[in-house]
């Protein structure tokens, strides 16, 4: 692998609360993901995953270690620059409640380079372009309109709208069908061939089988590392 | 049965459960409830019913009987307190005798002769009007009116007995007071209570000591003589219609124990517009409560979406889950009503038991209106109950696997009644302009139904405006779309602060157009400051110990003169002038005298004027009134008479340093063409030359008057413009709660239902600032709308309110004398938009509540993006 990580943890530690009630959600955490890399990170409930993707992303910081995405280590930002670097570096997709009920599939890719200060005008053709790379042509109508497959396009098309490459993922297909879920795996594993990175989120072994590797968290370490491990299932 | 109490547990204990919202909520509905008892009850314990105050009015007697100034037929109300006669009167009456009354009574009637009225008491350099009674209180017939504390009751016309009231004017018993303008002295020998008016000056004294002889001053109408009737049957409505015939009026023990069910054709003029008034408050009042306390039972819903899709879940029909959320309405509603309801009792019973009634000087015996009491408290549980109803129908139509699948589970919410809303808005509107020829009361009835025909178009509006708002920057625009996705929440709030801002703006529309036809329609004749003493009816040596008094209270002081004119028959006689332009009232006394009176008037020295004035010509301040270099006056008797006659001066046109008191000023020698003796009977002090203090004036006055009752004496205060500014703080501040609260209780579920869009819009990068702007754009929206239309329609009625107020004042007689409606009023309205208040109204309230919606705005994420 090139390195040069896109996203770097290093020895990240989150604890929730304090005293007898605290919880330690993730422990040590070292993981690193590079450009054109999809790791899976796999665990059961409460194993520390959607901690991890998180912090990873810049919503939440760590109680101890590091977090550096493109380069720039997280733990010296205002909420407000973490604001910015999620919009420029950073798109989440989750299992549901992507896309924002009031706003056009357009609209909601639209939504990070706008609040970036791109004029709508432009923001509006780069958002068609994303969402044509997705294969959405109904750019006008409102999520409540679209499929449950098409609604995790469009948050595809808007996690990696503009120049982003960090594409964090919590489940994206939790809530559909399998052949749709394959459809958008497969979507997630193109956009990762064509340059992104990819942290996918899921307790699916199946879609484990489209990583390059799959980490296992057990109570909020990481239990064990396959480079490619279930090549043979794709 | 069962159903629905598991439905009424589940609301109780919700509504322990979410404390804050419920405490809104039974805010929202017990306030009122609590505010509107506790008036009811007051008032009614402070008013003495007629059934309450029989014994002080009737002691023992059948009925009191009193003299009208006519002898023709009279109409009275029940209790003869007010009456009317349908005719002129014919000049005056002559007093009864006790044996014409007694034989309209019927054989056997006693009369003890009781007379009503005051009487002045010489009291240091003055005298002071005490309410009196002229009756012998030692007659049985009189057992109950008033109670002896001290002393004993009067028993020759020498003595009187007084109130405690009346230490204040040193009456102690023993002592004398001087009584009457003859300076009568009478003694005091008891202090008397009356059982209502706790802390009143009264004087009671045997028939002849106290009111002057009626035939000696047959102008003064205030004192009313009149008898105590024991009759061997009762006085029955017949008995009384019977006297009325005679001119009498009667209050009798008979009729107020069972009132005649009609007192036709006498009706109290006021009943139908107070009776309107009141049910168009308590509208206004139960209609914001639902629409404020519908988004709060909203939020409610919205937090217990899942708890209700787990009742469907367990076979819950639709119909149980609206049957869950109404027990809501009733369990809110009704522990609202009940604790406002026990607070005002509780509070009534308090100021009873301080006798607080002692504050205002009345208190009669504690009582409950049994039946308002109890309407306002239904009205209040009904009120629960209505605002519960909307989010009763949403309960029943929610997605039950969505919401238990953990994603948004809502119906969609209709685009309201359009059809029905455009109808009642056209017939409220098409009413308000009709109503303009009726009373102010039902112009705003009228707007009722104009703003109920708004609140069903409201969802409408608010689709409408969510279009407009696609070119805003995007987090006014996700907003907006957001307040039109949820338009059953956001119409309720749009059309709570709606229906506030019209009434408020209504009546800020009236109050001041009302004050701007006070101000432009004020003049005076003279400078505001100007002592002015007047002595009309006096002759010239009574007016010469006046203005002697005048010189030696005012030493030094330059005395200004001026005149009036008399007929050949002594007969003073007004000069009128009428017209000078629209909203130029004209008046009725020009000022007459010589050249200081010109320069005081005119406010400036004039040459010029002053030297046409010493020729003997008019000076006239409004170009208008001088045609042809002549001014037309009037002349009219200003006491009796109906002649009159137009006659011109010669006059020259000047201009007055204020021209709002300054019309036109006569020179005394000018009557004389037209046939008048020109008699001083005015003194003027100019403010320049000396002003007198308020403390002064009420002396001076007290003096003046001792001198001769028949001078007046006063201050020119000038237009007093500063009552409008109060009168629409308090508006302003009223509209500021109202809007406000709708709108943050709105907004706080806005924002409640946007958090998962917060925080996917966190997770694309959107900083803090962004998601603040969004939840102050709700709030924006929604102040922003409601404001916007409520003012237009408020403008709307505060203009049909002011037509009304401004042109036409007593429209009412026409519907009572003539029958048949009255018509448009004739003439232009003086509608004047207090437009900064309007300002602030549409544009700050909104920006102020959207500041304080971002500022308090939580931006702390929640990601709730699974369920597991």
């Amino acid at each position: 692998m090139s390195f040069d990580p896109v996203v770097r943890l290093a020895d990240a530690t989150r604890v929730h609360g304090d005293g007898p009630q605290a919880v330690h959600a993730l422990r040590g955490v070292n993981l690193e993901v590079g450009a054109g890399e999809l790791v899976a990170v796999m665990g059961s409930s409460g194993s520390g995953k959607s901690t991890l993707l998180n912090l990873a992303g810049g919503l939440d910081r760590p109680t101890s270690g590091a977090v550096t995405v493109e380069g720039t280590p997280l733990t010296s930002l205002t909420a407000k620059e973490l604001a910015a670097l999620r919009r420029r570096h950073v798109g989440y997709v989750f299992q549901d409640l992507n896309l924002i009920p009031s706003l056009t599939a357009a609209e909601n890719v639209m939504l990070p380079r706008e609040l970036d200060g791109v004029r709508a005008k432009q923001a509006r053709r780069e958002a068609l372009a994303a969402l044509a790379e997705v294969g959405l042509d109904e750019p006008d109508r409102f999520p409540d309109e679209l499929s449950g497959g098409q609604r995790q396009r469009v948050a595809i098309a808007r996690a990696l709208a503009g120049e982003r490459r960090l594409l964090l993922a919590d489940e994206p297909t939790g809530a559909l069908d399998t052949p749709t879920g394959d459809e958008v795996l497969q979507l997630l594993r193109a956009r990762c061939d064509a340059g992104a990175a990819v942290l996918l989120v899921t307790h699916e072994s199946r879609y484990a089988a489209w990583a390059d590797r799959v980490v296992f968290l057990r109570d909020g370490m990481i239990a064990d590392s396959t480079d490619a491990a279930l090549e043979t299932a794709r | 049965m069962s159903a629905f109490s598991a439905a009424l547990r589940i609301s109780r204990r919700d509504a322990r459960r979410a404390r804050g919202r419920s405490a809104l909520i039974i805010t929202m509905i017990g306030l009122p409830v609590l505010v509107i008892t506790l008036f009811l009850i007051l008032m009614e314990t402070m008013s003495i019913s007629s059934t309450e105050g029989v014994t002080a009015e009737l002691g023992t007697a059948d009925a009191r009987i009193r003299e009208t100034y006519t002898r023709g037929e009279v109409y009275q109300d029940v209790e003869g307190r007010d009456w009317a006669a349908p005719a002129e009167p014919g000049g005056p009456a002559r007093s009864r005798t006790a044996a014409e009354v007694a034989a309209l009574l019927g054989a056997g009637t006693r009369l003890v002769p009781i007379g009503q009225g005051s009487v002045e008491v010489r009291n240091g350099g003055g005298y002071d009007h005490v309410s009196a009674h002229e009756v012998d209180l030692r007659d049985p017939l009189t057992a109950g009116m008033y109670r002896l504390v001290e002393g004993r009751l009067p028993a020759s016309p020498q003595e009187v007995a007084v109130t405690p009231g009346m230490r204040e004017l040193g009456a102690r018993i023993g002592g004398t007071l001087t009584v009457t303008r003859q300076d009568r002295p009478v003694r005091v020998v008891g202090v008397v209570g009356h059982p209502h008016h706790l802390d009143g000056r009264e004087m009671v004294g045997l028939p002849g000591t106290l009111f002057p002889d009626r035939r000696d001053d047959e102008a003064d109408w205030s004192i009313r003589a009149g008898w105590l009737a024991d009759t061997p049957q009762p006085v029955t409505w017949d008995v009384v219609r019977r006297l009325n015939a005679a001119g009498l009026t009667a209050f009798s023990r008979a009729v107020v124990a069972d009132p005649p069910a009609s007192t036709a054709p006498y009706a109290a003029e006021s009943d139908v517009d107070r009776i309107g008034t009141v049910v168009l408050i308590g509208v206004m009042i139960v209609l914001e409560v639902v629409l404020l306390a519908g988004p709060a039972f909203l939020v409610g819903l919205r937090r217990r979406r899942r708890e209700l899709a787990l009742i469907a879940a367990q076979d819950g029909s639709p119909g149980h889950l609206r049957m869950v959320v109404l027990a809501d309405g009733l369990v809110l509603g009704g522990g609202a009503a009940l604790l406002g309801l026990v607070l005002s009792l509780g509070l009534a019973g308090l100021a009873v038991v301080f006798e607080a009634g002692r504050l205002v000087g009345r208190a009669g015996p504690f009582d409950i209106p049994v039946v308002p009491v109890a309407a306002v408290t239904s009205l209040g549980l009904l009120s629960g109950l209505a605002a519960a109803v909307v989010p009763a129908v949403q309960a029943g139509r929610q997605d039950v696997a969505a919401v238990l699948g953990g994603r948004r589970g809502e119906a969609r919410d209709r685009a309201g009644r359009p059809v029905l809303g455009v109808i009642l808005l056209a017939a409220g509107v098409g009413a308000t302009f009709f109503a303009v020829r009726l009373d102010v009361v039902w112009v705003s009835a009228a707007a009722v139904l104009s703003q109920l025909g708004l609140i069903a178009l409201t969802p409408r509006l608010v689709r409408a405006a969510a279009g407009l708002a696609a070119r805003l920057p995007l987090p006014f625009r996700l907003a907006a779309r957001d307040a039109s996705r949820h338009r059953a929440r956001t119409a309720s709030a749009v059309a709570a602060v709606m229906t506030a801002t019209a009434a408020f703006t209504a009546a800020g529309v009236a109050i001041n157009s009302n004050f701007a036809d006070n101000r432009d329609s004020f003049q005076t004749t003279v400078p505001a400051g100007t002592l002015v003493i007047t002595g009309s009816e006096l002759d010239d040596g009574e007016w010469a110990e006046v203005t002697e008094a005048v010189r030696e209270r005012l030493p030094g002081v330059p005395l200004i003169e001026a005149a009036e004119g008399r007929d050949a028959r002594g007969r003073i006689m007004g000069t009128r002038i009428r017209g000078g332009g629209p909203g130029m009232p004209g008046v009725d006394s020009l000022p007459i005298g010589d050249s200081r009176l010109l320069r005081l008037i005119q406010g400036r020295p004039d040459p010029v004027a002053a030297e046409a004035f010493a020729a003997g010509k008019a000076v006239v301040f409004n170009p208008a009134l001088v045609r042809d270099g002549r001014l037309a006056v009037t002349l009219f008797p200003r006491h009796r008479g109906e002649d009159h006659k137009e006659v011109t001066f010669p006059a020259v046109v000047a201009e007055a340093a204020d021209p709002r008191h300054a019309v036109a000023v006569l020179p005394a020698s000018a009557l004389r063409t037209v046939g008048l003796t020109a008699v001083v009977r005015s003194l003027y002090v100019d403010p320049a030359a000396h002003r007198i203090g308020i403390d002064q004036l009420s002396r001076f006055h007290r003096e003046v008057d001792a001198v001769n009752k028949e001078t007046s004496t006063y201050v020119e205060r000038g237009f007093d413009d500063g009552y409008l500014a109060p009168q629409m703080w308090v508006l302003l501040g009223a509209a500021l709660v109202l809007v406000l609260g709708g709108t943050f209780v709105a907004t706080g579920l806005a924002a409640a239902d946007l958090r998962p869009d917060l925080a996917t819009m966190a997770s694309v990068g959107a900083p803090p600032g962004t998601r603040r702007l969004v939840v102050a754009g709700q709030a924006g929206f929604i102040a922003g709308l409601g404001v916007l239309v409520g003012a237009l329609a408020g403008v709307v009625t505060g203009i049909g309110a002011a037509w009304h107020m401004t042109v036409q004042e007593y429209s009412h007689t026409f519907v009572l004398l003539r029958g048949g409606l009255p018509p448009f009023p004739d003439g232009e309205p003086t509608v004047e938009l207090p437009w900064l208040f309007l300002a602030v109204i549409v544009i700050g309230l909104p920006v102020l509540a959207a500041a304080v919606a971002g500022l308090f705005a939580r931006t702390r994420v929640t990601l709730t993006r699974r369920m597991t």
